[in-house]
């Protein structure tokens, strides 16, 4: 027996059969078995997740706060030579993360642990930051994942998602600043921004499932792009027909159209 | 912002917070007619209970004109943050038993129908031999 022979011999004695299928296979597979649509699934879990991570994050640092300040924490706020401090009214030494007495308002403690407007300021942009971070991703991809893909949609709902997150972060800012104007107590302000964060989200979505304002959206792209890119195509398959009809017929093309 | 700036401001979240309260009982009102008729469609926000948490704003809109002393401070820290952790726990038990209900009810959940928007899920739940499809 020849060494190739001895090799394949080998070879078909150790063989393994391996199946190698398409992510579309796969999916589509999962989705006769389960029923349900793999865009769904993933984009809704993903979307529920995008949703509470600011409301989250913001709970921990309330969480972090209220322990550092062993639930007695009063703050003012006092200007003096145009310059803001913030001022902590308990006993320094129980604190460990605001060791001090009195801060600068733009101190980057101060402002991690979202205390005064400027803290409050600070933790409102990075919540809307981290919102558009997910949000945006998660369209993309409920977009590549779902059977009906639309442009206008995605850039439809990406855009009225944007907008809500604009107003809703706008809300909790106006509201947490005026609260930390007013009270001395140090959980005040951050409870109020998750209270108005979760709230304001969720008006919004009841108001743009009234009034149909992402359908609306969708809509008025889908008519634009129908009426400009669309009515072009149209007009250039209308002319090619009408050319051939003409070549076939014996007419002089483009007569007609462009003479 | 000034102080009086700061109470307009949070007394229009005042208002606010008490109409999405009345809200969120009618909706909870409707959604038991709904179901005690025995209409074939429900559909409701998912977690409207949030709304309920609106509650806590005009409360601390009226503890924040008050100054306070080192232990009442401590005292009103403390009910806040309870109140907090007591309505967000009730937000999540009153979605729990209205699904238990919906589900006694003999309703089924149509994620057909069902719509998710940014921030929430508009859940739809239909009778047994009602169509679960979008047209």
């Amino acid at each position: 027996m020849s060494n190739i022979h001895i090799i394949k011999d080998k070879i078909n004695n150790n063989a393994q059969v391996m199946d190698v299928f398409s992510s579309e296979y796969l999916i589509n597979a999962w989705e006769k078995s389960t029923g349900k649509e793999i865009s769904q699934v993933v984009g809704n879990g993903a979307r529920i997740g995008a949703n509470y991570a600011s409301a989250v994050l913001d709970i921990d640092t309330a969480r972090r706060l209220i322990n550092d300040f062993n639930m007695d924490g009063r703050v003012v706020l006092k200007t003096v030579k145009n310059k803001q401090y913030v001022i902590f009214k308990n006993h320094a030494g129980n604190r460990s993360i605001f060791t001090g007495t009195r801060y600068l308002a733009d101190n980057p403690k101060v402002v991690d642990m979202a205390i005064g407007k400027a803290g409050v300021r600070g933790s409102v942009i990075s919540g809307a930051r981290l919102t558009i971070f997910l949000i945006v991703p998660i369209n993309i991809l409920n977009h590549i994942l779902s059977d009906q893909k639309s442009m206008s949609k995605l850039i439809g709902s990406t855009a009225i998602d944007l907008v809500k997150v604009g107003v809703a972060s706008a809300l909790v800012g106006l509201a947490a600043t005026a609260t930390a104007t007013l009270t001395t107590l140090v959980a005040g302000p951050i409870v109020v921004a998750i209270v108005v964060g979760l709230a304001a989200s969720y008006a919004l979505d009841v108001l743009d499932e009234k009034f149909g304002l992402t359908r609306a959206l969708i809509k008025a792209f889908n008519d634009a792009y129908d009426n400009t890119v669309g009515e072009f195509g149209r007009q250039i398959h209308q002319a090619d027909k009408r050319m051939k009809w003409q070549l076939m017929n014996g007419e002089s093309v483009g007569q007609g159209m462009f003479y | 912002m000034n102080k009086i700036t700061a109470n307009i401001v949070l007394g229009f979240f005042d208002v606010a917070a008490i109409l999405a309260c009345v809200y969120a009982f009618f909706e909870w009102n409707t959604l038991y007619e709904n179901m005690h008729s025995g209409a074939q469609v429900i559909s409701y926000q998912a977690y409207f209970g949030v709304y309920f948490m609106t509650s806590m704003l005009p409360v601390i809109h009226v503890i924040s004109l008050f100054k306070f002393k080192l232990v009442s401070g401590r005292i009103v820290n403390y009910s806040l943050v309870s109140v907090f952790a007591l309505l967000l726990v009730l937000v999540v038990l009153i979605e729990h038993y209205l699904r238990l209900d919906l589900d006694l009810k003999d309703y089924l959940y149509c994620s057909e129908k069902s719509n998710f928007m940014t921030f929430s899920e508009f859940k739809v739940y239909i009778k047994e031999g009602v169509s679960c499809s979008k047209i």
